[in-house]
């Protein structure tokens, strides 16, 4: 029995320096599974308590790096405390960040899966043309199939690259669509209380009440504009308020 | 068109009209740094003005909508079509609202502003989605992995080159030619379906990552056969299922199963 338990400790061992040095020489994250087979452990807990033991080991040797979940694998990164630092090595060679069209689209593409082109520019309103292409050239997303609509339109799907791109373990780890909308609900209900005060406090706010609006709007057009001179703060100005005004 | 630019002098007005390409290239990057599309000049309109979203006051919305619009023109920038139609369906809902409600009840209870406001809400989901990501994008960059060590580049796509359909079609001419067998003139019961094959692909790529293009060809009969698990590789390929991968400098075809990623559950 005690010559078992050390021939344990011994794998368990060995296991652990194999998998720090796969870690170490892996440019993408790797799977227990893909782990278990390379290193021919018994069992995915061999590779588990390896990267626990690796990880606290670090931790309390203040080591420069880390091990972290991404992407339904490990993978050792350096501590964030260094990121100036390594930025300065690669200076002007990162890639740059996702345009605001791209984290939009790519949103899209995460939370439906298996969306067209159309479906995605019905939601954004835009031409995405463009921002697909760049996101599939950053391996991103990926066709992952094509839909039953007129011409069989491909599919879009994220990739696993997109899970290490921002550091997902998987899928689940997303806060679900709903959480947005409860908060847009909220924000909303906010806003306006905050507006129904401002109007209640000055009626002169230069807006049009959301209540009884159409009537207003008719007569609006002389009177609104004078009274409401001071008091617009919109960047837009009024000269073009007045311009559509007067067509209308 | 230029007198808007005092400060301009002619030269400069001059050559802003010359140069065609460059005229065309500025203004795209300003309206992209500003709203991208109708939709987010809405979002926009709605936050600035704490609008609730909800109960839009449709002809303030709209009256402020059309002064960008005209401040966009006055910039120069180029409108997209799309802000055009956004403008026409804001008016269309604002003569709806204006018709004597019976009118409206007699048709469908419809508030005229629903879809716009569901497509708001939509959009603005996945603004909020989008976010999220992008603080999540900020907080991983800080940290760095290990690019790929030179070494291991071999194996990789640099030596490997994606097929089109036509290679494949190259490569079944091949098999035909290969295959010894006379044509007979008989009509056969279909034995084979293409469906059939699709799913014995996708096992045999299940159990190993890669096949050879002829070895799904190894134990098939006959012509019809061969046409049929042709056109599932066919079908495979296109739908994005599988790729095929050629050694450049070899005849040898590997098709790949695509990598199947974790779907999400919703």
């Amino acid at each position: 029995m005690i010559m078992d338990n050390n021939f344990d400790k011994q794998r368990e061992h060995i296991i652990e320096k194999q998998v720090e040095a796969l870690l170490f020489a892996s440019d993408s994250p790797l799977s227990v599974r893909k782990l278990v087979k390379l290193t021919e452990a018994p069992s995915g807990k061999y590779i588990t308590s390896a990267i626990e033991s690796l990880s606290t080991f670090y931790a309390e040797n203040f080591r420069s790096f880390q091990i972290v979940e991404v992407a339904g694998g490990f993978q050792l990164t350096t501590l964030p405390e260094f990121s100036f630092l390594v930025k300065n090595l690669y200076k002007n060679k990162r890639k740059s960040k996702l345009s605001r069209a791209a984290l939009e689209t790519l949103a899209i593409i995460a939370y439906k899966q298996s969306v067209s082109r159309h479906e995605i520019e019905n939601i954004r309103g835009v031409n995405c043309d463009g921002v697909l292409s760049t996101l599939t050239e950053r391996e991103l997303i990926t066709v992952s199939g094509r839909g039953d609509g007129i011409g069989k339109p491909f599919l879009y799907s994220t990739t696993k690259k997109f899970l290490e791109y921002l550091g997902l373990k998987n899928y689940r780890e997303l806060p679900s669509i709903e959480e947005f909308e409860t908060e847009i609900q909220a924000l909303n209900i906010l806003n306006s209380k905050l507006n129904d005060r401002n109007e209640d406090f000055g009626n002169e706010a230069g807006r049009d009440k959301s209540q009884g609006e159409m009537v207003e709007d008719i007569s609006e057009n002389k009177g609104a504009e004078v009274k409401s001179e001071d008091n617009k703060s919109d960047e837009c100005g009024r000269e073009e308020d007045q311009i559509i005004s007067d067509d209308e | 068109m230029h007198q808007e630019f005092p400060f301009m002098s002619q030269a400069e007005k001059y050559l802003m009209f010359e140069k065609e390409s460059e005229r065309k290239e500025t203004p795209y990057q300003v309206r992209l740094d500003h709203f991208e599309g109708p939709l987010d000049l809405l979002l926009h309109l709605i936050r600035r003005d704490k609008i609730n979203i909800y109960d839009i006051p449709i002809s303030h919305i709209t009256r402020e909508y059309l002064s960008y619009i005209d401040m966009m023109k006055e910039l120069e920038l180029e409108v997209a079509g799309e802000f055009f139609v956004m403008a026409a369906t804001l008016m269309r809902i604002k003569v709806q609202m204006l018709l004597p409600k019976r009118e409206i009840e007699e048709e469908d209870d419809e508030d005229p502003r629903e879809e716009l406001v569901k497509n708001l809400i939509e959009y603005k989901k996945f603004k909020k989605a989008a976010d999220h990501l992008a603080g999540r994008e900020t907080e991983r960059r800080d940290l760095f992995v290990r690019p790929v060590p030179d070494c291991v580049r071999e194996e990789d796509d640099s030596e490997t080159m994606e097929l089109s359909l036509f290679d494949l079609m190259d490569a079944f001419k091949t098999i035909l030619k290969d295959l010894k067998e006379e044509i007979k003139y008989k009509v056969e019961i279909e034995k084979f379906t293409v469906n059939e094959k699709i799913s014995f692909i996708k096992d045999k790529l299940s159990g190993n990552s890669e096949v050879l293009f002829t070895e799904l060809f190894e134990d098939v009969g006959g012509r019809i056969e061969i046409i049929v698990t042709l056109i599932a590789i066919l079908e495979l390929v296109r739908d994005g299922f599988i790729m095929a991968r050629q050694m450049s400098g070899r005849n040898d075809i590997w098709l790949y199963a695509k990598e199947d990623d974790p779907v999400p559950e919703r």
